[in-house]
Formats: structure tokens, C-alpha cells, sequence
């Protein structure tokens, strides 16, 4: 009898035991975890397909605008990630200048497009087209410039460079360190 | 009829920096700038060139303390040099114009004055006094008599 009851309470005991490491290990229901800011901020807010992207001055004149196949938009930080963009850049003569790439990012804040992988800007008023591996253009300012090496070709002539400056609305553009042109010559007719 | 190859060579530049201005019309070499067209190379710390509609090189003006231009020709042993402040290369006629200080060496003879003019495939040199813009600078050759 006496063995039967010692057995039941080493029983009992063994059960509260468990309970309370079972509650010890896993306390009450889901613990609210806090959100981390930063982590949210860098959450894409938007995915599209097939977009087109126009940005316009305080004045409400086109800046520039870009085309892609595929944009990621975080909202959080006015950044656009773009594939294979393709923009059009205003100048105040509102004449139209092209670039694009393999992939670029926009920040529709401060109108900053960077270009990066195979990029190329295009004047086609002027019949110049330069290639490089990272371009970037302040919209507001509408200086495009690259600090990797750089092609300029204007048929028959062609420029390269370590860097290079474009300034759209006096259609200038300065080629820096390492300058090398190539010119055909007038030959006498 | 002149040897065809050296008038139709690229010419090349190189230096430090390059300034194109579309609306000018303008294209400027700065900083150590060479040119060169086959056996004729000009150096400055300034050429600006000009371009005809067809886009192709037709002028290259190099100035500079003192630019400096150098052609070889072939069936000569030593180059012919030249040094002025304005060297002004017109390549469709092959005809170099050097502009105050001016001053060329051929063969051993010497030439100095306001303005010469080499006319490189002909190799003939022509002297004059006047500079624009500044006094008359005289003549002054040093032939060497033949050996």
C-alpha cells in the first residue's frame, strides 16, 4: 500500500516538474517584438513591370523621365531601383538628351540618376555618343559626369579619357587625365 | 606626285584635358598636348582645332613658351624643328605657319623671325617680319655653305 502511494507521488512530482519547465521554456503566447526602423525603411514599397517614370521641376517643365522593364520603388527613401533604364534628360531648351544601362537607381528627391554597366549617354542634337561603365546625372543641375573611363565618339572623331564632365545646357563637355583624340584629317580635294 | 600616306594618317593627340563647346564650335587640348600626323609632330601647353562640316581636322592651332614642332622626312637624316610662341598647322595643304619668336631648323641651317612658314612636303621655308599684334621681328637665316 505504502509503495503503491510512494509510487503516485514520485508520479506527481515528475508531472509539476515537467509543467514547469514547460513554462520556463516557453513563457505565455507571441511576445511583441519591436519593428526595426531600419530594417522597414529599406522594404521596396512598390514592384512594377513595364513602367515609365517623369519627373518635373518646380516649374512644372519635364526634368527627365526613364523607362524600364522592371522598377523596385522604396518609397522610404525616394529610391528607384531600375532595370535596363532607359531615360530622356531635358535641358533648358528642353532638347533631348538619351542614356541608359544595364541598371540604374533614381532618387526622385534630388532628381540623382546613376547608371551603372555598359552606360551610354547620347546627344543626338549634337551627333556625340559616350560610353562608360557609371554614369551619373544631377537633374537639377543637369551635369551629367563619370569617373571611369570613358569613350566619345562624334563621328569621324573619337575622345577617351579617365573621366568626364557634361554640362547639357551649355553643351559642354571637358574630358579629364589621359586624353587621347583620334582625327581623321581634311585631306586636300 | 608627294607620297599620299602621311596626308590621310589620323592625327592623333593626346594630353590633359579636352573642352568641347558645341555651341562655339570649339574643341581645346590643354596640358602637355602632343599631336601627331606620321612623321610630323607638334607640341604645346595649348591646341585648339578646328574641324570642317564633314567633321574632319583642319586646322590645329598650338600655342605655348614655345610650342614646339619636329617633321621628319623620309629621305632626310636629321628632322626639321621649329619653335614660336603660335604654331598654326593647316593640314590640308601641309603648310605650317610659325608666329612670333619664330624659329626652324633644317638640315644646319637656321631661320628666325616674326613669322615662317614651312611648307613640309615641299620642305620650303618662307620669312616674314610681321607678327600681328606685336613689333616687326627681323629676318635673320644662317645658311650653311654646302661641304
Amino acid at each position: 500500500m505504502f509503495k503503491r502511494l510512494k509510487t503516485r507521488a514520485w508520479l506527481a512530482g515528475l508531472v509539476i516538474a515537467l509543467g514547469a519547465l514547460l513554462v520556463w521554456l516557453g513563457p505565455g503566447g507571441p511576445q511583441p517584438t519591436a519593428i526595426d526602423p531600419e530594417a522597414q525603411a529599406q522594404e521596396p514599397g512598390h514592384v512594377l513591370e513595364n513602367a515609365e517614370i517623369t519627373l518635373f521641376g518646380d516649374d512644372g517643365k519635364i526634368m527627365q523621365s526613364l523607362k524600364t522593364p522592371r522598377l523596385i520603388h522604396t518609397p522610404q527613401l525616394n529610391d528607384t531601383w531600375a532595370e535596363e533604364p532607359r531615360a530622356v534628360l531635358y535641358d533648358s531648351d528642353s532638347r533631348q538628351w538619351l542614356a541608359n544601362a544595364d541598371e540604374g537607381t533614381l532618387n526622385t528627391a534630388t532628381q540623382e540618376l546613376v547608371l551603372t554597366g555598359s552606360a551610354r549617354l547620347t546627344a543626338p542634337d549634337e551627333g556625340w555618343q559616350l560610353d562608360t561603365q557609371e554614369l551619373h546625372y544631377d537633374g537639377l543641375h543637369r551635369h551629367a559626369w563619370s569617373e571611369t573611363p570613358v569613350m566619345l565618339q562624334q563621328p569621324p572623331q573619337q575622345m577617351t579619357a579617365s573621366r568626364m564632365d557634361a554640362w547639357l545646357d551649355d553643351s559642354r563637355v571637358r574630358l579629364t587625365d589621359n586624353v587621347r583624340g583620334i582625327h581623321p584629317p581634311t585631306t586636300q580635294r | 606626285q608627294p607620297d599620299a600616306a602621311p596626308q590621310q594618317a589620323p592625327v592623333e593627340v593626346e594630353a590633359d584635358r579636352l573642352d568641347l563647346d558645341q555651341r562655339a564650335g570649339t574643341a581645346v587640348y590643354t596640358g602637355n598636348v602632343e599631336v601627331r600626323q606620321g612623321e610630323m609632330q607638334l607640341r604645346g601647353e595649348r591646341v585648339e582645332i578646328q574641324r570642317n562640316d564633314a567633321g574632319e581636322l583642319s586646322r590645329a592651332t598650338s600655342t605655348g613658351e614655345r610650342a614646339y614642332l619636329r617633321h621628319q622626312a623620309q629621305n632626310q637624316d636629321t628632322p626639321t624643328e621649329g619653335w614660336a610662341r603660335r604654331i598654326i598647322y593647316h593640314v590640308a595643304e601641309r603648310r605650317v605657319e610659325l608666329i612670333d619668336q619664330a624659329e626652324l631648323i633644317q638640315r644646319q641651317d637656321t631661320f628666325n623671325g616674326g613669322r615662317l612658314e614651312y611648307f613640309i612636303d615641299r620642305e620650303v621655308i618662307q620669312a616674314r617680319s610681321d607678327v600681328d599684334g606685336s613689333e616687326p621681328q627681323r629676318i635673320r637665316m644662317t645658311l650653311q655653305p654646302e661641304e
